[in-house]
């Protein structure tokens, strides 16, 4: 029953998000508005419902997952009459990746990272460069730009094991910046014009911009990088949830909390934060590498400190160290801009007004980190429990 | 190798600069020693000082104050008074509130914060999409000393950023309002049990670090007799950095740091071939540097390593 | 565990209330549905894509005026078989926002034919997006040559000119009319910036000037006191300026702060109003190119200027605010003669031809580029910028700053 009532409410939030993303006229959108406000009111101001509704989710949390993955799943049939929705749909599904990466730095380790746009960047470059300059296919791109950047990410981290916090904050900062101008200024990137035509990706022969057909119907070319991208969410997702609960995550988290007792036990700081770091790029790495072979381009201002600050409010706003949190602030913060294109040149104004009211009202994030339980149902994940890294 | 008179007027160039990084860099030193934060809508404020002295000229104008000294003297005044109860605005908004929430958080309030402050002079500032003119209020002219062209204005903005400064060291060493500052900055609770009002040393810190910025703003302005709302996103970045290298919470850390980064990019635009194209690459590149050898800064206090 | 209660309970009161919830969303995506209007004449969407927020806002802003201005004009228009709705789009001078700008656009089957793009980088990244959408797109602003040379899609023209053909005219200028024969050039490192220096560099090897040094700066610099105080002991006759006009105006104001005498010359980001009331004094004599005939000497411009006057815009037109009107008026031109058909539309636009535009004729080549026949020479003379032809330093009775730094230096 309860499981039902689940379902009932994901539904309910469905038809709401994309009545949304997809309401045109005023009213339309008036009326949407009012409707999500109502919900929210009413979800939050009686204890019961709220209370009723995460006791449920909680106990049903499989089916929560499955019912959550087939709208996930059926999402771009509805919105198969506008390719623009169905990409930022993507896009929010890419700076979920991204966010989970950044998030495992910054949320579980602590370890300040205000360059995500340049790691995401050397993922998107490297695919640009090797599939335009080398002829290489775009999946092996996919793979190895990651990895340049965990690579690049290690060689400027190991001279600096010892900045800390806001001073990291600097070093990173530099770093973005130093990344940006050698690509708009070095020949062999491309200059400002950045590579053009990168390959699309080509599965079994299937070119992901031939639009689909799937059950009858005919989605837009971009439906094909929204599954795509739903997969790598996914595994990028269910990948940090492990990192999180094993022992890796839990020693994060002390080291993040305290460092001088995370020594006292034992704890190799320097070596957990750079495990941490390379993790985390390569998730961001992947994600830029992602948007490489979408978009089929890649230009220096694509990756520049503007991005890398939308990607720290992503993790932010959603709730640091909180997996979960991740996913919501994503989904929110690329769509809303989008939602808020009709306010022309008052647009961003009014986006870093929301921004700063939601974190005075949720100064802990949208959908904030809960405390770790133990022993509860799940044992000790097995993941470096092996205790192969110290 | 370039002639004497080059390079001399080179580090002359770089100087300028710096004293205006110096200034802003003060401010987000100030905020971090006494509240532990980084204020990122610092480089707005900057922004902003500048278009509340540009827009206070307009209004000295409108009421017939000819006599430029005075004029000069007013907006200064009143550009200070009003950006220092903006940043006292954005300190209770978006600073206090979220205090007890992780640091991150007033990072990206004040992030967005910036952008509001951005946007609203891009929007509400009459055509603020355009860089805007500034009026020439100083002595015009200039002098020659072995081949360096040297303007009265820039020994005038010299004069003024280096007065600031001196100002802002005897205010926190020589008052009693400096002492709560000293007295927050090393240990907030214990502070407070000895007397220290403490939202009251908060809100005249940001009083004091945003009439810097404002000053920043206007020297800038009388400078390069041009401003434009999107200054504060570099100013911002170069200001905090050079606030780090020299050391988060130290003043003099801070004007030095300010002056490396001015005399740096100069330095590399001038005379490394490119180096115009790669200027905050070498700059940026020198801090990291820096950082690895001075993981807290050139006068940064060492941190304790007990382990 | 209250569990068990708290279910009991809610399925009662509190599910209605989310029920009802649910019912206001499903109304809502009902709503989505628009019941067919009764409407004399058929309704037709045209977007413009262009920078509103950010450093080049004033240029898109003014570009979309103009915009909105064609599409005033032409609802006002009894003859008009259609009643065009507009839809404008901020690409904050971004490659990623473009695009989700111009798929915005493309996905809106209502909308037919898009006016799009000043920043070059911008234009070059959407030229796909169009393709793939189908949708026919006039440039109104940016000039990088690829834009309409790089491709073979039948969807992206372009009405104003590319930067080869303004660099070579201004070369010939500087060379053979004014007669300078030293030159250092600066950029702004951007597409545009790096493309004039490029195309620049280009005509004065043809025409034998001599280059000293090539400089590139960053966007949205504010201090250049190093790189003038390095080009100052080069001595060069003409500082060259690839840029828009923010950097511009810092660049000419600090080489006067400087003492740098040379003649400053630079490219059609420059020619803005904006331009000269901030430089001031500065401005005097500094001259630069722009594709397209002297508008306010056609006829047809002056009424853009006395149209645009009246509708009370908060913002100028600038230097490329009269092509965004005619690219508009060519795009609403199509549309009347053969309908509101993307796919026709863009075959139509490829091969625009019109003799008489406030911008000039206009005829589009195989690439869907404007040929534009003319490259008007500007200069600032007492605020004002004046066509080179008309002004005073023409006929002589003023003498250009560089030129003057010449004859005293000789």
């Amino acid at each position: 029953m309860t499981l039902i009532g689940v379902w009932v409410v994901e539904l309910g939030l469905f038809v709401l998000v994309v009545a949304a993303l997809l309401a045109e006229r005023p009213i339309a959108l008036g009326a949407t508005v009012a409707a999500i406000g109502i919900v929210a009111v009413v979800a939050r101001s009686s204890a019961r419902v709220w209370r009723w509704v995460t006791t449920s989710f909680l106990t049903h949390r499989t089916g929560a997952l499955a019912g959550a993955a087939v709208l996930a799943l059926v999402l771009p049939f509805f919105l198969r009459a506008s390719p623009y929705w169905t990409f930022i749909a993507t896009m929010a599904l890419m700076y979920v990746t991204i966010g989970q990466g950044l998030n495992f730095q910054m949320g579980t380790a602590g370890v300040i990272n205000l360059a995500g746009a340049a790691f995401a960047g050397l993922g998107g470059y490297t695919v640009g460069l090797l599939t335009v300059r080398l002829g290489f296919p775009p999946w092996l791109g996919l793979l190895i730009g990651p990895l340049i950047a965990v690579a690049v990410g290690a060689l400027l981290f190991i001279p600096i094991l010892k900045v800390r916090g806001h001073y990291l904050a600097l070093v990173t900062i530099a770093f973005g910046f130093i990344f940006n101008i050698l690509m708009n200024n070095l020949e062999f990137t491309g200059g400002p014009q950045g590579i053009k035509n990168i390959p699309t990706l080509r599965l079994f022969g299937y070119a992901f911009t031939t639009p689909p057909q799937l059950l009858g119907m005919t989605l837009p070319s971009h439906a094909n990088f929204y599954y795509a991208a739903l997969v790598m969410a996914a595994l990028v997702t269910w990948l940090a949830w492990r990192l999180y609960n094993s022992w890796v995550g839990l020693t994060l988290n002390t080291l993040r909390d305290d460092e001088i007792a995370a020594k006292c036990s034992g704890v190799s700081v320097a070596r957990y934060k750079l495990l941490a770091f390379s993790i985390g790029n390569f998730f961001i790495g992947l994600g830029g590498a992602f948007y490489a072979v979408m978009v089929g381009f890649v230009s220096p201002p694509d990756f520049d400190f503007g991005y890398s600050l939308v990607m720290v409010s992503v993790i932010i706003l959603g709730g640091l160290d909180s997996i979960p949190g991740i996913i919501l602030g994503a989904c929110l913060l690329i769509p809303l801009p989008e939602r808020f294109r009709f306010l022309h040149e008052y647009r961003l104004l009014l986006y870093g007004a929301a921004i700063v009211l939601m974190l005075l009202f949720r100064p802990r994030g949208l959908w904030p980190a809960t405390v770790r339980r133990y022993g509860l149902r799940e044992p000790a994940a097995s993941f470096g429990a092996a205790g192969g890294l110290r | 190798m370039p002639p004497l008179e080059v390079i001399l007027q080179q580090a002359f160039n770089g100087l300028m600069l710096g004293v205006m990084y110096a200034l802003i860099a003060v401010g987000f030193t100030l905020f971090f020693g006494v509240l532990d934060v980084i204020h990122f809508s610092h480089g707005d404020i900057f922004t902003l000082g500048a278009f509340a002295g540009l827009s206070l000229t307009f209004l000295w104008a409108a009421v017939g104050i000819g006599n430029p000294a005075v004029a000069l003297l007013l907006t200064f005044l009143g550009a200070l008074v009003l950006t220092g109860l903006i940043g006292v605005v954005a300190e209770r908004a978006c600073v206090k509130p979220l205090a007890k929430a992780p640091p991150l958080m007033t990072l990206l309030a004040t992030l967005s914060l910036g952008l509001v402050i951005r946007e609203a002079v891009l929007i509400f500032y009459p055509r603020g999409a355009d860089p805007k003119p500034f009026p020439a209020m100083l002595p015009g002219g200039l002098f020659e000393i072995g081949g360096v062209v040297i303007r009265y204005e820039n020994l005038a903005i010299l004069a003024i950023g280096g007065a600031a400064m001196v100002l802002v060291d005897l205010i926190i060493n020589r008052t009693r309002i400096g002492a709560s500052m000293r007295a927050v900055a090393q240990d907030a609770e214990a502070a407070q049990m000895m007397g220290v009002n403490l939202d009251r040393t908060v809100d005249f810190t940001f009083f004091l670090g945003s009439a810097l910025a404002a000053v920043a703003g206007i020297l800038n302005g009388l400078y390069y007799s041009e401003i434009h709302f999107i200054m504060g996103i570099m100013g911002g970045v170069i200001g905090f950095s050079a606030a780090a290298i020299g050391g988060l919470g130290n003043v003099y850390g801070a004007i030095l740091g300010g002056l490396l980064f001015g005399v740096l990019q100069t330095l590399a635009a001038a005379f490394i071939p490119r180096g115009s194209e790669f200027r905050d690459v070498v700059a940026f590149a020198v801090v990291m540097v820096f950082m690895v050898f001075k993981p807290t800064g050139i006068l940064g206090e060492k941190t304790v390593e007990r382990v | 565990m209250d569990d068990q209660a708290a279910k009991v309970q809610v399925s009662r009161r509190d599910l209605l209330k989310g029920g009802a919830a649910v019912g206001v969303g499903v109304v809502a995506l009902g709503g989505l549905w628009r019941p067919a209007r009764a409407q004399t004449k058929r309704v037709v969407k045209l977007s413009f894509i262009g920078p509103l927020t950010g450093g080049t806002a004033s240029n898109g802003l003014g570009g979309r005026n103009s915009f909105l201005l064609a599409v005033a004009e032409r609802n006002a228009d009894p003859k008009s078989k259609y009643r065009y709705e507009t839809i404008v789009l901020d690409d904050e001078c971004k490659p990623t926002v473009g695009v989700q700008a111009a798929l915005k656009a493309g996905s809106d089957p209502e909308v037919i034919a898009s006016v799009s793009h000043y920043c070059s980088v911008v234009a070059i990244a959407t030229v796909d997006t169009f393709n793939k959408l189908g949708l026919p797109s006039m440039v109104w602003g940016a000039v990088l040559p690829d834009i309409t040379y790089g491709h073979t899609h039948v969807e992206v023209s372009r009405v104003n000119g590319t930067m080869i053909n303004q660099n070579h005219i201004a070369a010939d200028f500087a060379v053979k009319k004014l007669g300078f024969k030293t030159f250092s050039i600066m950029h702004d490192t951007t597409d545009y910036g790096r493309g004039h220096a490029k195309y620049f560099t280009e005509g004065l090897g043809r025409v034998g000037g001599k280059i000293l040094s090539t400089t590139g700066t960053a966007k949205d610099q504010k201090d250049y006191t190093a790189e003038l105080t390095k080009i100052k002991a080069e001595k060069p006759e003409v500082i060259y300026f690839g840029g828009l006009t923010p950097d511009g105006v810092r660049v000419k104001v600090q080489m006067d702060k400087l003492g740098v005498k040379a003649q400053f010359q630079g490219t059609s980001g420059i020619k803005s109003d904006t331009f000269i009331e901030t430089a001031g004094p500065s401005a005097e004599g500094v001259y630069c190119f722009v594709e397209g005939a002297p508008t306010e000497k056609l006829p047809g411009g002056k009424k853009f200027l006395e149209a645009y006057a009246k509708m009370n815009f908060r913002e100028p037109s600038e230097a490329y605010g009269p092509f965004a009107y005619v690219a508009t008026h060519l795009i609403i031109d199509a549309i009347e003669e053969i309908g509101p058909d993307r796919a026709k539309l863009a075959q139509k636009l490829k091969r625009t031809k019109k003799p008489d535009t406030i911008i000039g004729p206009v005829e589009f080549d195989e690439h869907g580029q404007n040929t534009v026949p003319l490259i008007t020479t500007h200069v600032a003379q007492d605020g004002k910028w004046v066509v080179w032809e008309d002004s005073e330093y023409a006929t002589g009775k003023r003498e250009l700053p560089g030129l003057r730094f010449k004859r005293e230096r000789v």
